[in-house]
């Protein structure tokens, strides 16, 4: 028991019995725990973390309302997974959260396995956000590093033309592009076309407009 | 709500008086003034002035036949109308009593009344067919309006005193129980760690203590509004208030189809209390046993309401429906605060009734019929203590 956990559960309540209770049964669980008393202050504490994380919200909540929060928040490129807690239940609003994108929604009172069933489905998702994240992110560098006649190069190599059209199209010598192509693979960390097909379809760069 | 109800009982008042004469005019020989005569073979149409006037014409302004009536009627009530003629055409016995709506030439819309009866030529086919036409588009306007009040009061009335605040009674109890369940969850995870930590094992109960007095906090809350606000004295007939929350039931009792009869003690003294409270008391069971009954086969939705002396103990209101009867488990708990049986139920209608009737000084029970049903009833003393 008590093992420690990896993931970091932020506890958004108006309440203070309810977020000192959630805090001690998340505590047992072996979570780190970080709580807030308004909406407000969540987004002004930074909220970042390491690891993954969720957050726990109450629905009603003077101020910015739950709803407001995860709509503030999904328009950012990251949105960290929100699990719904609420005193009152109805169904319309829970289908709006979850339609928004919501873990889950838990009517007050709720069994902790309920919640720990959430959570741990909340923390899945977010650390396979933020590896698709951080992948994209240092490819984004690899590209970032490549000269724009490199670049051009590139578009035209993940058509599957060869060299010489290449020469060709942009009049320089197939020499040349030999060079530029080397250079790309190089910089982009990778050994075949394939590769590098498969990259370039990740960042969403569109191939070259070859016409036969 | 005490200029609401005036509101409500001057409209009823107005209602009665105009459909009680509307109802007495079964007789068609009555109203020459707007009647009508079709002659059926010839297809001609007779219409009094006052028929032309309610179709917005001139009289005899143009020569009727049943096409040209039909024109008039509102395209939606068209076929509606159409069938009710075939239907007394084909059977003279059935009778002809529609409500429809027609247009005038300037394009507005009114509501009438039509009563009619077919007579046979003597080859037996339909000869003629006489009737009479009442213009009813006030009346219903009235009509809505006080159903559009009675919604209010029955709304007000289902959730209690409290009104619209259940929901966020609902969230006040729920906060608290949420707490209760947290905190005792994870009491017991840390007590399985080794060493236990007990220091947060007694915090935990000690919130949990607190969470718990909160929640009671708010059922006292409840008990105390429903007791203190708002306690006005008069005297009253409890008959007569029985009467006012029929008629504001009174639609939709015939709308579900149901039987609502009364047996009332015409000798009953006068109540001394808070005559809104018990109307409250009243058309909540009322309401009950219209839900009570609204699934049963239509000829057996029945509910009986009765008033009865019970020498010393005091005046006896009895609610009796013919529905499903109160589960025996249920029987105990069934006047307490969120205890419901229904999906859609706060559970609060109830503990509020048996809340005004104690602040009466009186009682209230159930009881399940020997026949099916369920039967409420609660006893009211005579006199009522001042310091109550």
């Amino acid at each position: 028991m008590n093992t420690v956990q990896e993931g970091t559960i932020f506890v958004v309540d108006d309440d203070p019995l309810v977020r000192k209770a959630l805090q001690r049964l998340l505590k047992s669980a072996g979570y780190f725990t970080e709580t807030f008393p308004s909406a407000k202050e969540f987004l002004s504490s930074g909220n970042s973390s390491e690891g993954p994380a969720c957050i726990i919200l109450d629905v009603k909540m003077p101020g910015l309302s739950g709803f407001d929060l995860q709509e503030e928040l999904s328009a950012a490129s990251y949105a960290m997974p929100i699990i719904f807690i609420t005193g009152h239940g109805d169904i319309p609003s829970s289908v709006r959260a979850m339609k928004n994108g919501a873990v889950d929604f838990l009517s007050k009172p709720f069994e902790d396995q309920d919640l720990f069933d959430a959570i741990s489905v909340a923390l899945k998702k977010d650390s396979i956000t933020r590896t698709v994240l951080s992948e994209r992110g240092k490819i984004q560098q690899r590209l970032d590093q490549l000269t724009l006649r490199e670049y051009e190069i590139l578009t035209f190599v993940i058509t599957g033309v060869l060299n010489k059209q290449i020469a060709d199209i942009l009049n320089i010598s197939e020499k040349t592009v030999k060079a530029h192509r080397g250079k790309v693979m190089t910089k982009m960390g990778v050994s075949s076309v394939a590769e590098l097909v498969r990259i370039a379809e990740k960042l969403g760069i569109k191939p070259a407009a070859v016409s036969n | 709500m005490l200029k609401k109800l005036e509101i409500t009982t001057i409209c009823l008042v107005i209602c009665l008086l105009l459909f009680g004469c509307v109802g007495s005019g079964e007789d068609l020989s009555t109203g020459p003034t707007n009647s009508g005569e079709w002659n059926i073979p010839e297809n001609k149409t007779f219409w009094s002035d006052e028929v032309f006037r309610i179709f917005g014409f001139a009289p005899q302004q143009f020569e009727v036949t049943y096409e040209s009536f039909l024109d008039r009627i509102h395209p939606n009530d068209r076929s509606f109308v159409e069938e009710a003629v075939n239907r007394v055409l084909a059977d003279p016995e059935t009778g002809y009593n529609i409500q429809h709506r027609i247009i005038r030439p300037d394009g507005t819309e009114r509501i009438v009344h039509e009563r009619g009866e077919v007579k046979l030529g003597e080859d037996g086919k339909p000869a003629r067919m006489t009737g009479t036409m009442q213009d009813l588009t006030e009346f219903k306007n009235i009509e809505a309006e006080t159903s559009q009040l009675r919604d209010e009061l029955a709304h007000l009335n289902r959730l209690g005193i409290i009104g619209n605040m259940a929901s966020a009674i609902a969230h006040e109890i729920n906060q608290p129980l949420a707490a209760i369940l947290s905190n005792s969850q994870a009491a017991l995870r840390l007590l399985n760690i080794n060493p236990p930590d007990l220091n947060e094992v007694r915090e935990a109960l000690t919130d949990i203590a607190d969470a718990d007095k909160r929640a009671g906090e708010v059922i006292r809350r409840i008990r105390t509004m429903v007791k203190k606000e708002g306690f006005h004295r008069e005297l009253y007939n409890i008959n007569t208030l029985i009467g006012e929350v029929i008629d504001l039931v009174q639609s939709e009792v015939v709308i579900q189809n149901i039987s609502l009869t009364t047996n009332l003690e015409p000798r009953v003294p006068g109540i001394y209390g808070d005559k809104i409270q018990m109307q409250q008391v009243i058309l909540n069971l009322i309401m009950n046993a219209l839900d009570a009954v609204k699934n049963q086969p239509i000829d057996a939705r029945h509910i009986v309401i009765t008033t009865s002396v019970e020498d010393k103990e005091g005046l006896e209101v009895r609610v009796t429906d013919s529905g499903p009867g109160v589960e025996e488990d249920n029987i105990e708990n069934i006047f307490d605060a969120f205890y419901t049986t229904k999906t859609q139920g706060m559970g609060l209608g109830l503990s509020v009734c048996h809340s005004i009737i104690e602040n009466h000084g009186g009682r209230i029970w159930v009881e399940n019929c020997s026949g099916g049903g369920a039967k409420f009833s609660f006893r009211l003393p005579f006199r009522m203590d001042d310091d109550l």
